[in-house]
């Protein structure tokens, strides 16, 4: 028997012992003939996971029940019709990541309901509605009965601020009550000129009021200055205060919006593409925590990243990114020769260049795919790193599920000191090849 | 309809020949049963998804109106038989080249970049000599035995044993430097 037959015996699983013990001496002795012989199984073994059967297209089984005249069972044409549409899945698969996100925003709610109770919400003084402070000197005189010099950028360093999350995010509040409040005034007493956005906390109070808001709170409510008493200060990052107030459907919408998102991408560009090109959408939901006049929210919807790969290869694309995401910042100004913290937490939108690898030699023969996601762009204040790192889980041929860690870095100017913004998040949503 | 679950090919087969009073259900278990099956086969044979849907509508339309269907030992033998025949029927229409003699074999090493093996044995088949592929497609994916091979192809058993040999050979000549660049990097 010749060494064809051997092997085809051996692969058919027709072989006999006495022709394995002659087929596998003369593989012992032949190094090129083992080494093709182990290179076509390991092919033969890959066979089934490189051929995904297609399913039939249901417009096949119509026409072909149609020119029979043969009636389909109802069932049978829901499950063609409606079940295996691509419509459905991609509806279904919508449905899913609206699901999650929902279930995330809700107990998101919950857990911060939970956390909220049995503290001294800082935000109580927002029902007032009353014009907190114009004078941060008198504030501050009231919250201090010991008054401190804070005039030099020496003593604020020296100072050693150290803030817990919980007094960062309360901070965050009081900034976004502060700009209510503003708009407040902006309706009531729109003579005025140039109404502050600005939120003066002296870094003494910072250290002081996380361990006695009661007290601050308390003082707050007795602050009724008159609109007269707040002073026209320009604020060099005014606008990403007010950004935090932006309705969400500015920023999709409106005729001003930067990004819109009904262009055909596909459509525009598709001439200058090359003939086997790839394209790929990632809609992102990022899972951050912001503050509100109401307490501490979990942002849920109204974070999001947009992001347009182009695929150079199976592995590597680059892309255009585009997103919405809320930014703590925490600086230092400096107003009528006093030094100020100063802490908001406004959303940004951000656009940048992107690039990705996809990992597609990961084990468990592509139930997930890895990759690794790098931003650079930039916002209204300043320019923006983002790193990403998570799995795509394939649920249907064109949709995956995306999950992944995120970390974002804003880096920012205030009076010609440079600031940064660093954090981590967890990110989930929808990946759509196209 | 759910009777006819339980049968096998031949049963079927041979019912749907007999039982003209059930033929619709009969058909129905046949085309479920093999509906995919034949059009995977088609677009193997196509490269193409629409010529594979006509091929597949035209297999299972003349099954039903057939009825002569004494010189077919099989269900499977006579389907796989009208696909290809359909099949071969659309490429000549279109004026394909049809390879039946080998060709020389074009795989250049930037397609090994970045591909993991299963998407590498699928461009590789893609590159094999027809007659070779639809062999070789029939045997390891269709999963049909040579005698049925033997019957749709209309080539005896010992050559098409020859031919899968080859198309096995030529896939792995093709697939040699990825293996290759495999154990560098375990290697290293």
């Amino acid at each position: 028997m010749n060494k064809q037959n051997l092997i085809m015996d051996f692969i058919d699983g027709k072989i006999d012992p006495e022709n394995k013990d002659i087929l596998f001496e003369h593989l012992f002795y032949d190094e090129a003939a083992r080494e093709e012989f182990t290179q076509q199984i390991q092919i033969l073994l890959k066979l089934n996971q490189a051929f995904k059967p297609l399913p039939v297209p249901s417009y096949v089984t119509n026409n072909i029940y149609h020119t029979l005249g043969i009636k389909q069972s109802s069932l049978i044409n829901l499950w063609q019709n409606v079940v295996q549409s691509r419509y459905t899945k991609f509806g279904l698969a919508l449905a899913l990541f609206l699901l999650i996100t929902l279930s995330i925003f809700y107990f998101g709610q919950l857990y911060n309901q939970y956390k909220s109770m049995g503290q001294n919400e800082i935000t109580h003084s927002s029902k007032n509605n009353f014009p907190l402070v114009s004078s941060s000197e008198m504030y501050f005189n009231n919250l201090h009965s010991n008054t401190t010099n804070m005039n030099t950028k020496t003593q604020l360093n020296q100072s050693n601020i150290k803030y817990n999350h919980n007094y960062l995010i309360s901070l965050a509040n009081y900034s976004i009550l502060l700009n209510s409040i503003d708009n407040y005034y902006k309706n009531q007493y729109s003579n005025q000129s140039n109404t502050t956005n600005f939120q003066s906390i002296t870094s003494n109070h910072l250290q002081n009021s996380s361990t006695n808001e009661t007290n601050e709170t308390q003082i707050l409510s007795k602050e009724k200055a008159t609109p007269n008493t707040f002073n026209p200060l320009s604020f060099s990052n005014s606008s990403t205060a007010k950004i935090t107030n932006l309705p969400l459907n500015l920023v999709y919408s409106t005729q001003n919006n930067p990004v819109n998102t009904t262009l055909s991408l596909n459509d525009l560009i598709s001439p200058l593409l090359p003939k086997d090109y790839r394209f790929e959408i990632n809609l992102l939901n990022i899972i951050t925590q912001t503050a509100t006049p109401n307490g501490l929210k979990n942002t849920g919807i109204n974070q999001f990243d947009f992001n347009t790969l182009y695929y150079l290869n199976s592995s590597n694309a680059i892309g255009l990114n585009v997103g919405y995401e809320n930014f703590p910042q925490e600086f230092t100004r400096t107003i009528q020769g006093k030094q100020f913290l100063q802490i908001q937490s406004p959303n940004l939108i951000y656009m940048g260049i992107s690039y990705r690898y996809n990992y597609f030699q990961a084990p468990f023969g592509g139930a997930f795919i890895p990759y690794f996601d790098l931003t650079i762009g930039g916002t209204q204040v300043g320019p923006i790193i983002k790193g990403q790192i998570g799995a795509n889980i394939p649920i249907w041929n064109l949709i995956a599920l995306n999950i992944g860690l995120h970390n974002s870095m804003l880096i920012y100017n205030v009076e010609n000191k440079i600031y940064s913004t660093n954090k981590f998040n967890f990110v989930y949503g929808l990946n759509i090849k196209l | 309809m759910k009777k006819y679950s339980t049968y096998s090919d031949d049963q079927l087969f041979e019912q749907f020949c007999k039982d003209k009073k059930n033929r619709n259900d009969i058909f129905t278990e046949i085309y479920n049963r093999y509906s995919a099956r034949i059009y995977n086969y088609c677009v193997h044979l196509t490269g193409n998804t629409q010529d594979a849907s006509d091929i597949t509508q035209e297999t299972f339309v003349k099954f039903y109106q057939h009825s002569e269907f004494q010189s077919y030992s099989s269900l499977s033998g006579y389907l796989y038989k009208s696909a290809r025949n359909h099949a071969y029927a659309i490429l000549r229409n279109k004026k394909e080249k049809i390879p039946l003699q080998d060709e020389e074999l074009e795989i250049t090493e930037n397609t090994f970049e970045n591909k993991d093996l299963s998407e590498l044995i699928n461009l590789a088949i893609e590159k094999l000599p027809f007659a070779l592929k639809e062999i070789f497609v029939l045997r390891y994916i269709q999963g049909l035995n040579y005698e049925e091979i033997s019957e749709i192809t209309m080539t005896n058993q010992a050559t098409l044993r020859t031919k899968v040999y080859r198309a096995l050979g030529k896939l792995q000549k093709m697939l040699e430097p990825h293996f290759k660049e495999k154990i560098k990097e375990k290697n290293k």
